[in-house]
């Protein structure tokens, strides 16, 4: 193992050596490849964050919020939808009334059986 | 799979108090790391321009990605980066040559007995034959060794070159290849002996 670790040094050494003497286009071509990705470099700085307290309410609660609010708006979208059914349902029946009302026929005859009994036979005469 | 390890370890969160890398400390790291990966890079791809892409890929990466990590991770994870950057151009390259392969085979029959890895191992061969046996010049002693480097299998390179050239500790390298400690004093172990044989044989003693 120390015979193994010894050579593994020595060619570091040589390597090293390789390394320092590298063709200056190339130690340039690296050098401009550094300084893009330094130009890229922008995360730390992208957000500015509060100091103190205020840096404590941010961390704390702010890193939720996101899925937070997209609870929110999907419990506000189901209770929303829930209540544009029952208005929808309201304004239907609204119309059936209204009809019921308007109409010469008055309202008791749908609940007459006779009245039933005579529509059925009537329809089943024309056909 | 390896790469939801490199995920899971980049996304945690760093230890209270442990220092996060500045954009100074990031140029540092990287100035002391380039040189030593376009070479990784050239041992792997064997093409000055190709290797020169990869390396400055790798910097983009972990300079978007990770450029906000502790300073201690970027070693590992910059390896990480430049292991998978280049096993990309291999892939790239694969499908490229299927293609042309397939272009070449439908157009022309020309050179069909040409093989590429004859020439790459007459070159070899040649270069050789050609360096002296007694005391060389360190230049040459500097190619001999690159070459066996390039001629070692990629994960026995791969671990060699990050356990003793970037100096990374063997949980380190685990770490960035995606195996387990015992595999990388495997493959250490592996690519000494083979380095090692090899510099015998032509009859380099460092």
């Amino acid at each position: 193992m120390n015979e193994e670790l010894q050579l593994a040094l020595k060619i570091k050494q040589v390597l090293n050596h390789g390394t320092e003497n590298l063709n200056p286009v190339m130690a340039r071509r690296l050098f401009e490849a550094r300084q893009k990705a330094l130009a890229a470099h922008s995360a730390p700085v992208a957000g500015l964050s509060l100091a103190g307290f205020g840096g404590f309410l941010t961390d704390t609660f702010m890193h939720r919020g996101r899925t937070f609010l997209a609870g929110v708006a999907l419990c506000a979208g189901v209770i929303g939808t829930y209540y544009w059914n029952q208005f929808e349902q309201a304004r239907e029946n609204e119309e059936i009334d209204s009809a019921l009302l308007s109409d010469e026929l008055p309202p008791e005859a749908y609940l007459d059986r006779g009245f039933q009994a005579w529509l059925e036979k009537s329809s089943q005469s024309s056909e | 799979m390896a790469l939801p390890l490199l995920i899971a370890n980049s996304r945690k969160k760093p230890v209270k108090g442990q220092k996060l890398a500045t954009r100074n400390e990031l140029s540092d790291f990287l100035a002391g790391v380039e040189r030593r990966a376009f070479k990784q890079a050239m041992f792997a791809v064997r093409e000055e321009e190709a290797a020169a892409d990869i390396v400055q890929d790798a910097m983009m990466k972990l300079a978007e990605k990770y450029g906000g990590k502790p300073l201690d991770e970027l070693p590992m994870l910059f390896q990480r980066i430049l292991q998978n950057t280049i096993r990309d151009f291999y892939r790239r390259q694969k499908v490229r040559s299927t293609w042309t392969t397939l272009f070449s085979s439908l157009s022309s029959d020309e050179d069909e007995d040409s093989d590429p890895l004859e020439t790459l191992s007459a070159e070899g061969l040649s270069n050789a034959l050609g360096s002296p046996h007694g005391s060389l010049e360190q230049a040459q002693v500097l190619a001999i060794i690159e070459k066996e480097i390039e001629k070692l299998p990629t994960r026995q390179r791969e671990a060699f070159l990050m356990r003793y050239w970037e100096d990374m500790d063997i949980a380190e390298t685990a770490a960035a290849m995606g195996c387990s400690e015992g595999s990388v004093k495997t493959h250490c172990s592996r690519a000494t002996h083979t380095l090692a044989a090899a510099l015998k044989a032509r009859g380099i003693e460092l």
